[in-house]
């Protein structure tokens, strides 16, 4: 493993005022995270999966603890910056694959260029090869609503990458999907992940989509549990 | 990261705000309300009235024109932040700033208004010329049209402000965690 980590957390902690009640979404962890490694982060539903996702991701600061992406610490990021970082450093994937309903899969998978400053035709030619690189070459024109559960998530995996980021971070991308598809997703990402030297970090309370995972992570009550490198 | 930010100018605004008009049902209830309201304000602007109790009459009817086709606006925008509200949080997940959400919601307002604007001047000028025999062609009220073009867009943005705020204001995490 390389020495300098990709994403580096430190005691990092989150928590939330709920009623008069503190709930420690997060509560110190420590993780580092490599360039081209595929962590899979494992744990029941209010593990702090999302919680660690959205800290890492900059959309939200942490209550206590560190997040250095690239070396950079995230405290020290204005809105523009964090911005940019999510734009060109992250790619997000999601459960219910959150694509833009109006937007046909080749705009949707384009609409991050847009952000990143390219011009829309590059875009959209960016966007059409990375379609065709997930196998939807034939679906380009159509909207996600014409588009099964499992093509969706893959016009979101293609969204996520059009920019290059150098992290993807994927929560519960096949919790609204059959075994068999989810599967199929994993290994998609496990493929461009190899392929791409992206450095995906996916999350799931699934321990079937564990497997190829070059670590895991397993979370519990906002704390890390173990971690098994495969 | 170099102290470079993401970008979102007025025709990437134009653009996805015409798929948003284009691809919701909300838009045509808009532009239909915008166009009614701008209809009887054309159609008031150009009656020809002498006497100064009509004009003050005329006075409070366009009044109530604009403030119906305001409040209409700002409803069904504000429903259509409300329904967007995952998407407009994925937008910011993309790398949208606050101002690119604004911007956005401004624009699709403006897009409605011209349209709606343009809609009602055609509706309030065939009205006028059927129903009222004191105007002829030739006497017809130009500034009273084109004010009309004016107002609508005019009411169509002003009345997006808020809803297009609140779109703004919206916390990307408060709006993943809906999850289904």
């Amino acid at each position: 493993m390389k020495s300098e980590p990709l994403i580096e957390v430190v005691d990092l902690a989150r928590y939330y005022e709920m009623a008069g009640t503190i709930i420690k979404a997060l509560d110190g962890v420590n993780l580092e995270f490599y360039r081209g490694e595929y962590v899979s982060i494992v744990g029941p539903s209010g593990s702090g999966k999302t919680t660690l996702f959205n800290l890492i991701g900059g959309l939200d600061r942490p209550t206590r603890g560190k997040v250095y992406v690239d070396g950079v610490d995230l405290a020290e990021l204005d809105a523009y910056e964090l911005a940019w970082l999510r734009c060109r450093k992250i790619g997000y994937i999601f459960q219910n694959f959150n694509l833009i309903g109006v937007l046909t899969a080749l705009e949707n998978v384009a609409l991050p260029t847009v952000f990143a400053g390219l011009p829309w035709e590059e875009g959209l030619k960016k966007a059409e090869e990375l379609l065709r690189l997930v196998g939807l070459g034939d679906r380009l024109g159509h909207l996600p609503s014409e588009l099964s559960a499992g093509q969706q998530q893959r016009v979101a995996i293609a969204r996520a990458m059009v920019n290059d980021p150098d992290i993807i971070l994927a929560d519960e991308p096949t919790g609204n999907l059959d075994h068999e598809t989810g599967r199929r997703i994993i290994g998609l990402l496990q493929r461009l992940n190899r392929e791409r030297e992206v450095t995906i970090i996916a999350a799931t309370h699934d321990v079937e989509m564990i497997k190829g995972s070059d670590r895991v992570v397993w979370l519990r009550d906002g704390r890390v549990e173990k971690i098994e490198v495969k | 990261m170099n102290g470079d930010s993401t970008h979102f100018g007025l025709t990437d605004a134009f653009r996805l705000g015409l798929r948003y008009i284009r691809g919701r049902g909300q838009a045509p209830v808009n532009i239909a309300s915008i166009s009614l309201a701008s209809a009887f304000y054309a159609y008031i602007a150009l009656m020809r009235m002498g006497t100064q109790t009509l004009r003050t009459y005329r006075l409070w009817l366009l009044s109530v024109a604009v403030i119906v086709a305001a409040v209409s606006m700002a409803t069904v925008m504000l429903i259509s932040v409300y329904e967007r509200y995952r998407e407009i949080g994925v937008l910011k997940c993309l790398g949208a700033l606050d101002r690119h959400v604004f911007l956005l919601l401004i624009v699709e307002a403006l897009i409605q208004g011209l349209i709606g604007g343009g809609i009602g001047i055609l509706l309030g000028f065939i009205s006028t010329l059927i129903s009222n025999t004191s105007t002829s062609l030739t006497g017809v009220n130009y500034l009273g049209l084109s004010s009309t073009l004016l107002l609508s867009t005019l009411i169509s943005i002003v009345s997006s402000l808020y809803p297009a705020y609140r779109a703004m204001r919206l916390n990307p995490i408060e709006v993943l965690r809906y999850e289904v």
